[in-house]
Formats: structure tokens, sequence, C-alpha cells
């Protein structure tokens, strides 16, 4: 699910999509939030991450459904960071050292012009872990199972995830892509 | 046989829109009801809190405070659906307290029908009116949490009582802000809207109006609405009035998207709409204890401290105990010591705690020097509220008190969070000062006969307390004014 070495960039020939290509992200976008997606959820031995229980492909669908000015928002965003990591820090942000790349995040958040972007990327990364999403073809722990969140009306739930057009529910074992 | 299409047309659901739709239509009129999010009920709300934030919240919409120099944003979080705010709401229904009464008559001179200064008594037989219409009772079923925060201050001295809540005896405590899976929450969805289409009334779901309808004939007049329906149709519905009750974000942005500077002049009053914009800015103090609290299985906000709300003494208002009630919005808020959102592997051990977290909602009475606009180059919406030195003060001092009280009621370690609000006001307040006001403190518009704002965007000064019921005795008075004064004739339908 990572498909993120460019041949070439992606652009937005929706709705078809292969099983390394994207609904919406170009290579290049798709590059920065697996990295992002690796620091604001990292995982490690028994703890998924966001990439782990393949975020990347919620990340991909959620930006599908946006407006075009949200995604073009979001698309721009990527671009502003990416040439600010390169301004500040002599590379694309993907392309930092991980300790360049946290220096980065925190400059990001402190910098006004930057926090409500890096706020915005780093809710859908953590959208793409915390709302117990996960791809049909990972069956380890999810993040709600690592939070322990769960509970009457939680625990039984059944996650329509069809909005995304990735899959129906939380109980289906099989992808259901609709493309 | 008039030749409008409605009586009245009312832009919004919320706790503005729902009461007045509702007496409305049960003096008989034909109301239309325009709502820019979707109608969902209570068999759509479930605790998928992403789905939920997507169907009933605005994405959070954050200030732009750099533009003007200040350095703290807030995160600003509204209902989008039909009941607005109320369907997600943690449904304390909280009086004004009678100095917020004096403050709004220093502000812009509101006043009774005799002339005198408004007063809580004047509001009184409404706030009576919508506390019966809504159950309104006091919340004693406290959480573990809640339990032992309570121990906390208590050992402080400032014991937490319960609040007043818009839920009924039915309640699980299955969830309040991604909707009421059981009714027991009483917001206007299951007080007003429904009851308002059993008598009548038309709702008009993921609409949004795009300006409001003039004419001048005999001085300007409001005499309708067009809005994009959600087929995504311009439509056009003509009205003997228009109300707009869209919340203190959204009613000045449709004032002057429609042009009411080119129809009503360059009065003083247009140049205050937008302005005076009020937030209770607010943050959470959250509390890691040692035990499994489990603490979103709660109704969030059961019991509250409120005797520093009055800005003389302290400013702010103490509410418990809120964990969020879902992993991911919990994560979306929490900072370090900095203020800086967290990431990376603290976040996830915070995170894997996250049954272990009780936290106290921190509301400041912050200043109306706010403003809500558009940029005039990009037209883009523009929201500025200064967290102002006088601001942070009051926070310091709340967090402060919160975090001896957390860890004096066995809390291990405390967390803090981003700015944020849901209660946004003062954008169109009422009086009758007209260079200090947009309405009169009947809540028609200085400017264009029949145009009137039932919602938080008229309170003149910052409320101390939680808006909603206050919003809702508001409207309830504006449609007794209504059909006293305006709609007393025979009706449209």
């Amino acid at each position: 699910m990572e498909g993120i070495e460019p041949e070439s960039d992606n652009p937005r020939n929706l709705p078809s999509r292969k099983e390394e290509e994207y609904y919406f992200l170009t290579n290049e976008e798709a590059r920065f939030f697996s990295t992002l997606s690796g620091l604001i959820v990292p995982g490690k031995e028994g703890e998924p991450g966001a990439k782990d229980v393949g975020g990347l492909s919620y990340i991909d669908s959620a930006l599908l459904d946006l407006p075009k000015i949200v995604q073009d928002y979001y698309s721009g965003a990527i671009k502003a960071l990416n040439f600010l990591s390169h301004s500040k820090f002599g590379n694309r942000f993907p392309e930092l050292q991980k300790s360049e790349q946290n220096a980065a995040l925190r400059e990001f958040f402190l910098d006004q012009k930057t926090r409500e972007m890096m706020f915005d990327l780093r809710s859908i990364v953590l959208e793409s872990f915390y709302s117990d999403y996960h791809a049909p073809w990972y069956e380890g722990k999810t993040g709600w199972e690592f939070t322990g969140f769960s509970g009457k009306r939680i625990s039984d739930l059944k996650k329509d995830w069809t909005f995304l057009r990735v899959w129906k529910d939380s109980t289906t074992s099989s992808a259901e892509n609709k493309s | 046989m008039s030749s409008k299409d409605f009586d009245a047309i009312i832009v919004g659901s919320g706790s503005g829109g729902g009461p007045l739709a509702y007496e409305l239509s049960k003096a008989g009129k034909k109301v239309a009801i325009i709502e820019a999010g979707g109608f969902y009920t209570t068999n759509d709300f479930n605790r998928f809190e992403l789905l939920q934030l997507r169907k009933l919240w605005w994405k959070p919409r954050w200030t732009q405070n750099y533009e003007i120099g200040y350095e703290d944003e807030i995160g600003l979080g509204m209902g989008r659906c039909v009941g607005g705010g109320t369907t997600i709401f943690t449904a304390v229904a909280a009086r004004a307290p009678e100095f917020n009464f004096k403050e709004w008559h220093e502000a812009t001179r509101i006043q009774n029908e005799n002339g005198e200064p408004f007063s809580q008594e004047e509001l009184s037989p409404f706030y009576d009116s919508v506390e019966r219409d809504t159950n309104v009772r006091k919340y004693t079923e406290w959480d573990d949490g809640l339990k032992k925060i309570n121990t906390g201050f208590t050992k402080i001295g400032h014991p937490f009582s319960p609040v007043n809540a818009f839920i009924s005896e039915k309640c699980d405590q299955s969830g309040c802000l991604y909707g009421c899976p059981t009714e027991a929450k009483r917001g206007t969805l299951v007080s007003y809207i429904i009851p308002a289409v059993y008598l009548g009334a038309q709702v008009f779901p993921n609409s949004t109006v795009t300006k409001i309808l003039f004419s001048r004939e005999n001085g300007p007049k409001a005499e309708g609405v067009e809005f994009t329906n959600e087929n995504g149709e311009a439509t056009r519905f003509y009205s003997k009035i228009v109300v707009l009750a869209a919340g203190a974000m959204n009613t000045p942005l449709i004032l002057l998207d429609s042009g009411i500077e080119e129809i009503a002049g360059n009065t003083r009053s247009v140049d205050q709409i937008g302005r005076n914009f009020a937030v209770n800015t607010a943050a959470i103090v959250f509390g890691r204890f040692e035990e499994v609290l489990n603490n979103w299985l709660i109704h969030p906000l059961s019991g509250h401290v409120t005797e520093f709300c009055q800005k003389e003494k302290g400013g702010f208002l103490l509410e418990a105990s809120e964990v969020m009630e879902g992993p991911l919005s919990f994560s979306e808020v929490i900072v370090d010591e900095e203020g800086i959102p967290l990431w990376g592997e603290r976040q996830k051990q915070i995170m894997k705690d996250y049954r272990h977290y009780a936290g106290i909602f921190i509301n400041i009475h912050d200043g109306n020097d706010g403003r809500v606009f558009r940029d005039p180059d990009t037209k883009m919406e523009k929201f500025h509220k200064p967290v102002t030195q006088e601001d942070k003060k009051r926070f310091s001092s709340a967090r402060v008190m919160c975090k001896e009280a957390l860890l004096a009621g066995g809390a291990k370690e405390t967390l803090d969070t981003v700015y944020l609000s849901h209660h946004v006001q003062g954008s169109c307040r009422m009086g009758e000062d007209s260079s200090r006001s947009v309405v009169d403190s009947t809540c028609e518009s200085h400017d264009i006969k029949n145009l009137y704002i039932a919602d938080g965007s008229v309170i003149p000064s910052v409320l101390d307390v939680n808006p909603s019921l206050t919003i809702m005795a508001f409207s309830k008075r504006l449609a007794k004014y209504l059909l006293s004064n305006v709609l007393n004739d025979v009706s449209a339908s």
C-alpha cells in the first residue's frame, strides 16, 4: 500500500485506482503523508501506527471527497511545507532526517502562518488511526483497541466506511473498493 | 391572500431558530426553516466519532489573530445540522446571572417595552417556558471522573454542584457530542423542530442562504432569501419577515454578503455587523488518574463551579468532567507544556492511557473585542478574536486551581489543550444605541424592516454561562413579539 516511489506523478485521473495508486493523492503528496504519518502516529513492535493500519488509503479517500477548494488547500499546504523545509533545512520534508523532520514540525506549529495548515495535516493523520480506521487487509490492533475505547454503543458499533469508497464495515474482511 | 410564500423564513434551526419556528407554527403561521446542515434524527446518532463529526459539525474554523498581532488562535467548533449546536451540545441549561443583564444594558442600552433597562425579570417567563418544553432538571448522576475531580475541588474549598441540563431521566449516558441516541437530550431538534414540522413547518436542510432579498418600497425591507438548495439549485423564497438564526459566525456574514450597506447606507449600525464578537474562550485541563475511568461513558458536563464567573471574581466558569467522548477529538486538542499540539511517541503514550483521563472545561469571561468579516480581496470568511493578556491571566488562575484540585483528587499528572470555543456570540448585538448594536431591543434590524436576528449574535456583552438557554429564551420572546405586533394578521397559509 505504500506506492510512494514516483515513476511519474499521478495527476487527478479519478476515479480509477490500482492497489499501489491513489484516488486523489499525487505521488509527491503520498510521500509527504507517508512520512508525516510515521511521525504523528508512529508504530513499533506490538503497537500499531497510522501506516500499519493502512492510514494512507484513508487520507487518500477522505481528501477525494472534499470540495475542490479544500483539496487545493491541502495540496497547497503540502507544497508550502515542502518549500519551507527546503529553505530552512535544505531538503523537502520527506527527505529530511527524522530529527530534522520533528524540528520542522515544531517550527511549522510555532510559525503563525503555517500553524493552521500543520494542525489540519496532523488532524487528518490522527483521523486515519484514532477514528479506528483500518484497511480491509489489516487484521491487527486498531486505534480504538489501542486506546481501550469501548463500552455500550461502542463495542458493537458497525462502522460504515462506504463514504470513503474503501470498504463497508469493521466486520467485513474483504475489500469492497468501489472504483 | 398574501403573495408571499411564507409568513416567516427562519435561517438556522438551533437555539435561536428552533423555539421561534415552533411558536410561529403553533400559531398557524407558515414557516420555512432553512438549514445549512443535514436533517438527521435519533436513529442516525451513534458513537462513530469520525462520521458524526462530519455529519453534525462544521469543520473547526480557526481565528486568524496573527493578522492583528496576537499570537494565539482559537478553534471554533459548531454544530452544522438540524438542531444546530443543540444537537451536539453538552446540554447545560444555565440562566444568565443578574450581573450579565446589567452589563448588557451598559453595553447597548437594551431595554424592555416600557423603556426601562432590560432585566432578568423580563426574561424569566421565557426561561420558565423553555425549561418546561425541554425537561430541564438538575443532573446529579455524576460519573467517577467528576467524583474524583470534586474530591480535589472540595479539598481546596471550591466544591462542584450539579448543573441544570436539557436532559430527561431517560438519559443512559451514551453520549452527547455526536447526537443523543435516546432523545433524552432535549435540544431543539426533538423539543421544537420536529414538533414544528408536525404543525406544518417546512425544513429545507443542506441549504445555504446566499443573500437576503430586499425591497426599497417605502423604505428598505427584507422580503425573502436566496439560497442554494440541497440539489445545488439557486432558489428564492419570499416571506413577510426574515429571521437570521444561523449563529454568531454565520449571521453577520449573511448580512454582509447580502449587500446590506448598499440598501441601508453606511449607517452606524451597519458598521456594527460582525463586530463585538465574543466566544467565551475555553480550554480544558485533563488529569490522568490511576484508576480506569472510561470517562466517555457519561453526560460530559454534569457539575460546575460558578463562584468565579463574574469578571471581578476571576472571570472563569469551570465545568466537568470532559474527555471529548472519543479518542480522535482528544488526540487533536492536547498540547505540550509550550502549547504546541502533541504528536509522536509522547502523544501515543498519553493515548494509551486515554481510559484514565478526566478533564475540567474552563470558559472565561473574554471581551467583545473580536470581529467576523469577509476578506475584501480573497472573499474568505475571517474570524478575529484576540486572546489578550487579561484573558491569559484568567486562564492562568483557572489552570493553577484545576491542576491543584486534580492532584488533590488523585491525578498523577495534568495535560492542557489548545484554545477552543463553542459559545460564539455578540456579532450583531441588540440594543437601543444604534452606534453599538445591529438590532433593536425587539431583535429587529435598526436599518431594514422585517429583518430580525434570533441567535447568539444578539447577546449585548459576553455571557458568563453556557448561552443556549438564554438564546432560546430570547427566541421565545421574539416569537411573542412577532405574534402580537407583526404577524397578527390572517396567515399567508
